[in-house]
């Protein structure tokens, strides 16, 4: 390899650069006079004025044995719209705790009445918790009985005022003579735009918006100011990342179609975001996996000159050069994988951070599999691990899976998939699905399955023959939890929306991502969501490109100049 | 609204729920039991004959919401995948409904205690402010646009790349 030290260097030694994760990058504005919202006081504050105008309940409570619903904190405590607490050490949880303790200690009740409400109980049904306004002036309690209790009395109960509001605060009085016992056609005209709505149902909103357009989030910041700052809140954006699974950005196919003696690994975007430099993309090269956001390429200048690649496709020059390549080149049947070194990592934030490369080789003659890893941390590989099988099990380059701390890598006959425990590092052969009847070749062609993450999270296989798509998913076989695991068919799909080709060439499978299955027919490369049975067409390409395996690469979007990814 | 009467331990076949301006509406325990709220007042044997008053859900939105958990507490359990393709499909046409309304729901939703409406709301108006622009996510919501000329600029030139015009990539379809 040429100088392959020369721009070695992608995990900056193992650790990720410190620097916050600065949300939306330099929307928080101070140059532009804008308050950045720290979450919490002054944002609740605000979103109790819009909320308590809105439903209206700063009522007495009515009906003996009623709930006791004092709010906790007196008057002094509070200010309304406007609206900030008086009191600035007072948190949340304190308010609520001290909440929960009035409640519980109060009497026993017997009837409740339900008018009025400010977005309490979608605080405390999330385990969120609520705002300081919703908990406290809505009078809505945070037990498990929670019912706002209004203003108007029932009949044939004496009103018995548990909740006073304070003489002091003349907003208060105003804003509750204003409210109390109103018709709900004001409570509804006031609800005539979005943020009028709770704060936390808002937030609910914009946490599904979804990540596969990274642009999105930047875009929707220039909407106002409330969602600039929440777009530009950490916690949020946490929140975000955490919800969400890592969108798909790019397929990486190897190209064939330029010169079929150079190896051309090229990548596709399948967003209008990203699309990294053409020149970041080592050439020649083949890509051999994609997997937590990195790359895994295959150099290959001439018989001696060979090695291996790691390159993050987010950050400017990364890239890793691996100098020692521990199989013997003339090992027909080898792989190798990427994946994140970091222990419990949910692979949302670990950008930077450490990975291993595993590799796996066959010796045919001997039937005989062997996987070694490489950790970044050391820059070294590992031992050899060994595992005996029957023969003909030779290990595929297709596409693995990952699934809970073990790797999973097709063989080629498709009938057995080999099983690497990344933590043991103890290897095994587990059984395929067995050949379904009715396949036209009555077994698994090479090219006709790929390995998925199924829907519940477990291990999933796909076989796609003449038009139909087979689909399973590996699960417990009892439910005593022996252990034992069995596939289960979880349908089969007929791939009939799909134009078909002159010729009557069936699709093939090439890869998964998110739910979805990448498949080849005719040169094109489509893609089936497993969930909405939608198929989209990626992309048309020369006969010589290579779309026999897709890798998808998903990562979350680190915009130019960052290190870390924002969304 | 009427009285409350406090013999209201055998109601176990249909739950009377009292809109805010007055309308009487029923339904099964079963959908009556999708809302946390209701749920707890039937515990609690607070569900009588006169109804369970809710003060802040109008009628229009709480015909909705019975509508929902009607028909989601008549499949709830042991679906067929084609009775989750057509309660999919219920979902789809059921969330169809104008931004008024959607407030209404989300809220309504959300004080009820009835989760899976509350997410599908939820995701409903994410998804209509995803294909929307600023400008338009403004006109739709009826947010003001709190932004000087200046502070819209900076942002733009802060985050060029989330602006810049770049060619989607070659789907065809």
């Amino acid at each position: 390899m040429a100088d392959p030290n020369g721009s070695r260097r992608l995990p900056s030694g193992g650790a990720t650069p410190s620097q916050p994760a600065s949300a939306v990058h330099g929307l928080a504005g101070e140059g532009l006079g804008v308050t950045k919202t720290t979450s919490g006081l002054t944002t609740t504050g605000a979103f109790l004025g819009e909320t308590s105008r809105e439903s209206g309940h700063l009522g007495q409570e009515e009906g003996s044995g009623a709930r006791n619903m004092v709010f906790p904190r007196s008057h002094d405590t509070v200010s309304i719209p406007g609206v900030r607490l008086a009191q600035e050490d007072l948190s949340n949880d304190r308010l609520n705790s001290a909440s929960d303790a009035m409640i519980n200690s109060s009497a026993p009740a017997q009837q409740y009445r339900i008018d009025a409400y400010d977005g309490a109980f979608s605080s405390r049904s999330r385990g969120v918790t609520g705002g300081f306004g919703t908990t406290g002036l809505g009078a809505t309690t945070t037990s498990s009985h929670a019912y706002s209790l209004g203003a108007t009395a029932r009949s044939g109960h004496d009103p018995a005022p548990a909740f006073r509001i304070p003489p002091a605060s003349a907003t208060v009085s105003v804003k509750a003579s204003s409210s109390m016992g109103q018709s709900n056609k004001a409570t509804r005209s006031s609800r005539s735009a979005l943020m009028d709505l709770p704060k936390d149902i808002i937030d609910q909103i914009l946490l599904r918006l979804s990540p596969e357009d990274p642009k999105l989030l930047p875009r929707l910041s220039l909407v106002c100011k409330e969602w600039m700052n929440v777009f530009s809140d950490t916690a949020f954006l946490r929140r975000y990342r955490s919800f969400h699974p890592p969108p798909l950005l790019g397929i990486l196919v190897n190209d064939y179609a330029a010169d079929q003696a150079t190896d051309t690994a090229r990548f596709l975007p399948t967003t209008s975001s990203f699309s990294p430099q053409n020149d970041q993309l080592p050439h020649p090269a083949l890509v051999l996996d994609s997997r937590h956001g990195l790359v895994l390429l295959y150099i290959r200048l001439s018989a001696e000159d060979f090695g291996l690649v790691v390159w993050d496709p987010m950050t400017t020059g990364s890239h890793w050069y691996i100098d020692e390549f521990p199989v013997n080149t003339k090992t027909k049947h080898w792989t190798a994988c990427v994946l994140c070194a970091g222990p419990d990592c949910d692979h949302r934030h670990c950008h930077g951070g450490p990975f291993f490369v595993v590799m796996a080789s066959t010796k045919k003659k001997e039937a005989l599999t062997s996987a070694i890893f490489y950790s970044s941390a050391d820059d070294a590989w590992g031992e050899h691990v060994h595992l005996r099988h029957r023969e003909g099990d030779q290990i595929d380059n297709k596409p693995s899976v990952m699934i809970g701390g073990k790797l999973y890598i097709p063989t080629i006959s498709n009938t057995r998939i080999l099983e690497i425990d990344v933590h043991t590092r103890k290897l095994q052969m587990i059984e395929s699905p067995p050949v379904p009847v009715g396949l036209r070749t009555g077994m698994y062609a090479r090219h006709s399955t790929v390995l998925t993450t199924a829907e519940d999270g477990g291990l999933g296989f796909i076989c796609i023959d003449n038009f139909l798509l087979y689909r399973w998913a590996r699960e417990a076989a009892s439910a005593d939890g022996d252990g034992a695991m069995a596939w289960s068919l979880r349908g089969i799909i007929h791939l009939e929306q799909i134009p078909k080709p002159k010729s009557s060439i069936s699709p093939h499978p090439v890869g998964s991502a998110n739910g979805r299955v990448l498949f080849e027919i005719g040169g094109r490369l489509l893609c089936i969501d497993l969930t909405s049975r939608g198929i989209l067409q990626w992309y048309r390409t020369s006969s010589f490109c290579d779309f026999r395996i897709a890798f998808p690469f998903e990562s979350f979007y680190i915009p130019p100049g960052q290190t870390r990814c924002c969304f | 609204m009427a009285a409350a009467t406090d013999d209201a331990g055998d109601s176990n076949e249909m739950i009377r729920v009292v809109s805010s301006d007055g309308e009487h509406f029923e339904m099964p325990e079963a959908a009556a039991n999708l809302s946390l709220v209701l749920r707890h007042m039937i515990e609690d044997d607070c569900a009588d004959a006169a109804g369970i008053p809710l003060a802040v859900v109008a009628a229009k939105p709480l015909a909705k919401i019975v509508d929902y958990c009607t028909k989601h507490a008549a499949k709830s359990s042991g679906l067929t995948i084609e009775e989750a393709e057509e309660l999919k499909r219920f979902d789809a046409e059921f969330i169809e409904v104008d931004t008024d309304m959607l407030y209404d729901l989300l809220v309504a939703a959300d004080f009820m205690g009835v989760e899976g409406l509350s997410k599908l709301a939820v995701q409903r108006t994410a998804d209509l402010i995803k294909g929307k622009t600023p400008e338009q996510n403004r006109e739709t919501f009826g947010i003001v646009n709190d932004f000087t000329p200046e502070e819209e600029e900076e942002i733009c030139k802060e985050n060029e790349w989330a602006f810049q015009i770049t060619k989607p990539p070659s789907r065809l379809c």
